[in-house]
């Protein structure tokens, strides 16, 4: 692209951008490297929504497609710059800019990192309960972006239900503010939560009004070890129906107990084939008793060892290890492949039967982790050598997957959003009419098309 | 530690997470995803090794925009050994021509010194020939600590203990008050001291810039220099030395070859001093001290930051004095070694955040076991605001 150096420089200054190969490899993709398919010409760093306005104006009248990018931990290749052009990168847009007690609401810029904002507004003892795995990273404005959650869910639900209103440049550089820091709002379409997991294929987030809630004066932890998926699985759906609602409750394989151990003292048994971790909270008597009555009830059931953790510092240790499970396991095996399929809670167990089935008539390694919680299951297929065939393989394991969840009752993705990983999916779960509407929604916003193209649907449909 | 082409398969082992742009203190000043590491074995693996980008400039820049603190390879779950990896390409990328291995043998010479100029004469003149600014550079003693101690310092009591001391560069040439309150701290607790006398420099130094073979020969002669002592544990007041004897040295050398057998056998003796002091246990009880202070601990100590706090617990034994904790105390000053002297703004950034949290802490003085977060951060504070842990408790020994 001739010129493009000489007018980022005039549109951002020369430090607000590069086109230096050697700073562009990286922006190539997300957390998923086999991703990477286009070279992007430049990454440009607005400061703050002006000069964002100002490139994404630019990329508009000369048609340069443009990739929002927040940390680039993202699991569907949503940041994936395909069609090369702009990656705008929104982390020095980094301000909290309001802390409101008042209202029990924030104001912050996009690219503030989530594990930065939840430390700021629990020093002021509130609470910002949407917690993906990757919170030492990745930015509001992702989160937003692709309405992440995280183990939470299943009692505080996931970012969509903390937006109030946001701030978004459209791709024309005009700026709206949509919502409210308001509790209720009932006037006009809601423009908000159409924004609110769009993953940047209609404008850019700048800011976001997000909603707090007041801090839990204490957690519990428990860890229950189970012989069988199956009983896990039970066990999950069971507390659901129960009534209990605990603030985490996570699906983890034993493979994982190993992982534990390195850290945690007892050590766990190294047993059976899946372990639930979990969380509860409230008053430190009302978490106590919570985590032993689901221990009970877990010994109940047949569980092989269960603990409970109430010292915070120790069960810290705990979801750290959880939070690295899932780089650890990659960072082990050639390959790997990972789903976001969300299921209705109740049929967790039937879901958990249906995905070993297809491992082992696909003859793959697969385990079975998720936040079961809420029903978001993340079968990892796990591979020792690539090669085309054994993809292929994975892809059509993948695919059954994903059709098990759908005749479930299930969605294609609970939090990763569908990028460019999920794009053929979309149709098969939404319908012709609903994806049809939604590119009309698509063209309304981003007549020229420059917004993350190549995104949530397959190339095909984009006309 | 050898070429870049044995960390190949750690390198295919990055899982891409992107959990290393949440520590990288060069990271978190600019923002630029090609400085975290994430970034860095990207391009250090097209670039340096695969050939698909050629080296240029921009790849040399952000080779060396890199404070080599292992932040990130602590951070990172798949547990990549990312600084080693950052080492070994800075070895690819050393600079040739005269004025480069003039430098290189007036840095091993310094190294080989233990950190005195000596003969060389005053730091100024070689820091000018080395590029480097000498406003910033600490003035080496006169005279360096070792010049007047004997190889073995008798306690003044009863003999509890012995140990070879590992005087590190700086407290032999530039903080010998470092120097002198071990020695005053020890002596007075019953420990005999043994100063072998050919030592050299850990090779630290020599390691961040690359130099892995002047590494390689300065810590054979550490070992064989070491190896010979009947000693209860190897003590050194620096972190940096710490960590080299510790942990770096043992992958220094091809697995299995005899350098690295005794590396090996070595790293489990070696101690942080304050540490040491601890396990041990103080023999005499120290003065009251009236006197605040704070933590900083240095990004060398991530592998062994229970040494550190150690230190510090002895110095909860002074009645008196007063522990403020800032906010965290594992964040980076800027200092890096030397990276400061070249890439001033970055640094200063850093340190600011850093400064910040000390002014919170409402402490008078800081204390810090690396003599280079002490000098940089004094730099800022004044000379007399920042300390080695061990000065603040040789003070209770008046
Ligand atoms: C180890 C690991 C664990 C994870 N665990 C979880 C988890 O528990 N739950 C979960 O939900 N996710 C999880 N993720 C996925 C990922 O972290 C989330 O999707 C996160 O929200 C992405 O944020 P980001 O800032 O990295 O966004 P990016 O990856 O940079 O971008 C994600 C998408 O959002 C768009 N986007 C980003 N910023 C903006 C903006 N300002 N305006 C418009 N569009 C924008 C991008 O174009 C892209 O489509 C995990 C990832 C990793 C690597
Ligand atoms: S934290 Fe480790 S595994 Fe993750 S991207 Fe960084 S270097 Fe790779
Ligand atoms: S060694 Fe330190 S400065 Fe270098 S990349 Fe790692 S964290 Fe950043």
């Amino acid at each position: 692209m001739r010129g493009l150096a000489k007018d980022l420089a005039r549109l951002v200054g020369p430090e607000g951008f590069s086109t230096q190969p050697e700073d562009l490899l990286v922006y190539r993709h997300d957390a998923i490297a086999y991703f990477a398919q286009g070279d992007p010409a430049a990454v440009v760093l607005p400061t703050g929504t002006t000069q964002a306005a100002k490139v994404m104006a630019y990329a508009s009248q000369h048609g340069i497609p443009l990739t929002p990018r927040g940390a680039g931990s993202g699991l569907s290749g949503g940041c994936t710059p395909v069609r090369g052009g702009i990656v705008l990168d929104t982390k020095r847009m980094k301000g909290i800019l309001e802390i409101n007690r008042g209202n029990l609401t924030a104001r912050v810029e996009a690219g503030v990192v989530l594990a930065d904002f939840q430390q700021a507004v629990e020093g002021q003892g509130f609470f910002y309960p949407p917690d993906p795995q990757s919170k030492s990273v990745c930015t509001l404005g992702g989160n937003v972006a692709t309405r992440a959650g995280g183990p939470r869910a299943v009692k505080y639900g996931t970012t969509v239900n903390y937006v109030l209103g946001l701030e978004a440049v459209l791709p024309d550089g005009e700026v709206i503010r949509t919502g409210s820091a308001c509790v209720k709002h009932s006037a006009g379409y809601d423009l908000t939560h159409l924004l609110t997991g769009s993953e940047g294929t209609l404008a850019l987030i700048t800011q976001a009004t997000l909603r707090l809630l007041p801090k839990p004066p204490a957690t519990c932890t428990a860890l229950a070890v189970c012989p069988t998926m199956d009983m896990a699985a039970r066990i999950v759906s069971e507390t659901i129906a129960g009534g209990v609602v605990p603030s985490m409750l996570e699906l983890l394989t034993t493979a994982s107990l190993a992982v534990f151990n390195r850290f945690v003292s007892p050590p766990l048994p190294e047993e059976g084939e899946a372990c639930l971790l979990m969380e509860f909270d409230g008053t430190a008597q009302e978490a106590l008793r919570q985590a032993q009555e689901m221990a009970d009830a877990c010994r109940d059931m047949g569980a092989i060892d269960v603990r409970v953790v109430p010292q915070t510092d120790e069960a810290a240790v705990y979801w750290m290890v959880r939070s690295r499970l899932y780089p650890l396991v990659v960072s082990r095996f050639k390959r790997v492949v990972t789903e976001d399929v969300t299921v209705p809670r109740d049929r967790i167990p039937e879901f958990a039967t249906k995905v070993m089935g297809i491992a082992q008539e696909m003859g793959l390694a697969m385990g079975l982790t998720g936040h079961a919680g809420d029903g978001n299951m993340h079968p990892t297929i796990r591979m020792d050598e690539v090669s085309d065939e054994l993809q292929a393989r994975a892809d059509q394991a993948m695919a059954k997957v994903i059709k098990a969840g759908l005749a479930l009752g299930g969605v294609i993705s609970g939090e990763h959003g569908v990028g460019l990983h999920k794009a053929q999916f979309l149709e098969l779960e939404l319908g012709r009419e609903q994806v049809a509407l939604m590119r009309r929604i698509k063209k309304a916003f981003d007549p020229t098309g420059i917004m993350n193209p190549g995104k949530i649907w397959p190339p095909e449909l984009e006309t | 530690m050898q070429g870049l082409e044995q960390y190949r398969e750690a390198l295919e082992r990055c899982s891409q997470c992107g959990y290393c742009q949440a520590s990288c203190p060069v990271f978190s000043q600019e923002l630029l995803e090609s400085y975290t590491a994430r970034g860095r074995t990207l391009l250090i693996k097209a670039a340096l090794m695969d050939g698909a980008l050629p080296v240029g400039k921009r790849t040399k820049e952000i080779v060396a925009n890199c404070l080599l603190c292992g932040t990130c390879a602590h951070t990172c779950p798949g547990g990549l050994p990312l600084d080693e990896i950052f080492v070994a390409a800075r070895n690819q990328l050393r600079p040739s021509g005269p004025a480069a291995s003039l430098k290189r043998s007036l840095h091993r010479k310094l190294m080989e010194q233990r950190g005195h100029p000596g003969a060389l004469g005053k730091l100024g003149p070689l820091a000018k020939t080395m590029g480097l600014a000498p406003a910033d550079l600490p003035q080496p003693a006169a005279h360096p600590f070792l010049a007047d101690q004997p190889e073995v310092l008798k306690p003044s009591g009863q003999m509890r203990a012995r140990v070879a001391w590992f005087v590190g560069c700086a407290a032999n040439s530039l903080h010998l008050d470092t120097a002198q309150a071990v020695r005053k701290v020890l002596l007075a607790n019953g420990v005999e001291v043994v100063l072998p006398q050919e030592l050299a420099c850990c090779g630290l130094p020599a390691l961040a810039q690359g130099e892995v073979d002047m590494a390689q020969d300065l810590a054979r002669r550490n070992l064989a220099a070491l190896a010979a002592q009947e000693v209860d544990a190897v003590v050194t007041e620096c972190t940096s030395c710490v960590l080299m004897l510790r942990d770096k040295m043992t992958r220094l050398f091809e697995p299995e070859s005899p350098e690295a057998q005794a590396a090996q056998a070595l790293a489990p003796k070696v101690m942080e001093v304050g540490a040491f002091l601890h396990k041990l246990g103080l023999s005499q009880a120290p003065q009251g001290r009236d006197i605040s202070y704070t933590l900083h601990q240095p990004c060398h100590a991530a592998g062994f930051a229970a040494q550190v706090q150690a230190g510090l617990a002895l110095l909860e034994q002074v009645p008196g004095a007063d522990y403020r904790p800032m906010a965290d105390p594992a964040a980076c000053c800027g200092a890096g070694g030397d990276f400061f002297l070249k890439n001033q703004a970055l640094s200063q950034g850093v340190r600011q955040s850093k400064m910040d949290q000390i002014e919170r802490s409402r402490a008078e003085v800081v204390v810090t076991p690396c003599p280079a977060c002490r000098h940089y951060l004094g730099l800022a504070l004044g000379p007399d605001k920042v300390k080695h842990p061990l000065a603040l408790l040789a003070g209770a020994y008046e």
